[in-house]
């Protein structure tokens, strides 16, 4: 385990919170997708019940007390450039309804309801790059991170595309992948300084409420 | 397998794809590209969710009409919109993996299903021309080709103008008269404004060349040909962005392939709406119609759905019948 530096070569990508995306849930991810299969993979995570937690990543661990820990790694940095809002749509299909739906009586409700369209908007930041500090395996952190080809919400309509993961030793590291949310008390007992305090979960996967607890925002 | 279809729509007619409109006056989709000197240049962007979409009903097409079937409103919705989430507040992962087995559209395209967001497996990037503003985030091998070719000059405007031909005396003849109410004010009669309009679009020109990439990750070889499958149905009418009532948007395309280090560059092309597939695209696409013609007489399920009744039920849920 070596400080790291992770960047990702990019034009833009679409981010909902200073904090994300956070690099071990990237690296937990694919860490995941390789060890379970896609079908296993995509099935599990759409669901509460199918998430373990994950205690196998090629990242350093930081362990506090009572079996609480999280991965060295830091939250992102990044030059944000411009910032504006991107919209995707959905709309029910009324043309392809003629010829491919069953015949159905009534009228199909999509300004309200299941079938409504949808416009929505997401921020979007153009940076060129982003950066985590990490402790960590180089060899098998390049390696997962050659399968992600986009990072941030709204992957797979194309946002957040990666040109280029550069993974490289930077003895800073070490000291910097302390900026990340942590346990509030944990961040009081070591007189790190914060931003804010949320509930957050402090290592992945984050939905999973053992992860959960009230943290120290950088 | 993980594997890459890239390469090049080319415009035929000019593309429309807007993002917003002032008064009658419509504008392109542009992103910000940073370039190297650290300065923001605008640039085209054809979303890849606009091309995802597309895709996603060429493929259920293909499907439906390869079957010879309709679908009730609900499956119809998932497999032509991505579908819908609610219900009862229940994750039912055997009935999802019963779909995936037997639809392989809803494997790659993801959806919901139930109570569930099922993730897809493909990622279309977004698409923007070969120009030099846009070179930070072409490939190499296209910078040589972009630094030549300004963004200024890839658009247009172009004015469309819609006639009210009920104000034209020729056609008076045509027009049942509207019987006059004697007591009717001059007010209403004066607000009866024309239809005419004239409008004003933005427009990439024809001639044009834009980048694109879709990335497909853990896929096998019959959803390969699920997607590949799609491009028939793109060829019949191989226009994309808006307005293709007016011509907008026809497109010649060139894909290559890649998986594994191996590259097929004449993996898929449409010219002049034919399509062309190589030797390799062709044996997944028969793999795939292989699947269709099958579950046409019984459902597929692996060792892992346990519940075979249940096989039957998800489907005949499926298929409304």
């Amino acid at each position: 385990m070596k400080p790291l530096q992770i960047t990702a070569k990019i034009n833009s990508f679409i981010v909902s919170d200073p904090w994300s995306p956070s690099i071990d849930s990237v690296i937990a991810y694919w860490h995941l997708f390789e060890k379970m299969g896609a079908e296993e993979f995509h099935l599990s995570a759409s669901t509460q019940t199918g998430l373990k937690l994950i205690d196998d990543l090629p990242l350093d661990k930081f362990e506090w007390k009572n079996d609480i820990w999280w991965w060295r790694c830091s939250s992102p940095t990044y030059d944000a450039k411009d910032m504006s809002l991107k919209y995707i749509h959905r709309r029910f299909d009324q043309h392809d309804a003629e010829s491919y739906m069953k015949s159905k009586k009534g009228n199909i409700m999509t300004k309200a309801g299941p079938y409504k369209n949808f416009r929505g908007g997401f921020n979007h930041v153009v940076a060129k790059n982003i950066s985590w500090f990490v402790v960590g395996d180089r060899h098998e952190i390049v390696r997962l991170l050659n399968k992600c080809t986009n990072i941030g919400a709204k992957a797979s309509a194309g946002f957040g595309q990666v040109k280029e993961w550069v993974v490289t030793e930077n003895p800073e590291s070490a000291e910097l992948c302390t900026k990340r949310p942590v346990p509030l008390e944990f961040a009081d007992e070591s007189g790190l300084a914060y931003s804010s305090v949320l509930e957050w979960a402090f290592r992945p996967p984050f939905r999973m409420s053992e992860n959960r607890t009230i943290c120290a925002m950088p | 397998m993980d594997a890459r279809l890239f390469g090049i729509i080319k415009t035929k007619s000019p593309l429309s794809h807007i993002s917003e409109a002032i008064s009658t006056n419509s504008y392109l989709v542009q992103d910000p590209i940073l370039q190297d000197d650290g300065t923001l240049e605008e640039v085209f962007c054809y979303s890849g969710n606009a091309l995802r979409g597309q895709m996603r009903d060429c493929c259920s097409r293909f499907m439906l009409k390869h079957m010879d079937r309709k679908l009730g409103l609900d499956s119809f919705h998932l497999m032509f919109s991505g579908g819908k989430i609610g219900g009862d507040q229940v994750v039912d992962i055997q009935a999802a993996k019963i779909l995936r087995q037997n639809i392989p559209v809803i494997c790659i395209f993801g959806g919901g299903i139930g109570n569930q967001i099922i993730a897809g497996k493909m990622k279309f990037q977004n698409i923007y021309p070969v120009c030099k503003e846009a070179i930070p985030i072409l490939p190499r091998e296209l910078c040589e080709k972009a630094i030549v070719r300004s963004y200024v000059d890839m658009t247009h405007e172009k004015s469309f103008t819609r006639m009210d031909d009920a104000k034209n005396d020729l056609n008076g003849d045509y027009i049942s008269k509207k019987q006059e109410k004697p007591n009717e004010p001059d007010e209403k009669k004066k607000k009866e404004v024309s239809d005419q309009m004239r409008m004003t679009s933005e427009l990439i020109a024809a001639g044009v060349e834009l980048y694109s990439v879709i990335d497909l990750v853990g896929v096998t070889e019959i959803e390969i040909g699920a997607l590949l499958s799609g491009f028939y149905e793109f060829a019949i009418a191989p226009y994309i962005g808006g307005q293709s009532n007016k011509g907008h948007g026809y497109v010649d395309l060139n894909y290559a392939f890649i998986s594994d280090g191996k590259l097929d560059s004449n993996f898929i092309s449409i010219l002049d709406g034919k399509l062309n597939l190589s030797n390799e695209a062709l044996g997944y696409v028969s793999k795939y119609t292989a699947i269709l013609d099958r579950t046409k007489t019984e459902f597929i399920a692996d060792e892992s759905i346990i519940d075979k009744g249940k096989i039957e039920k998800v489907m005949t849920e499926f298929w409304g019948s």
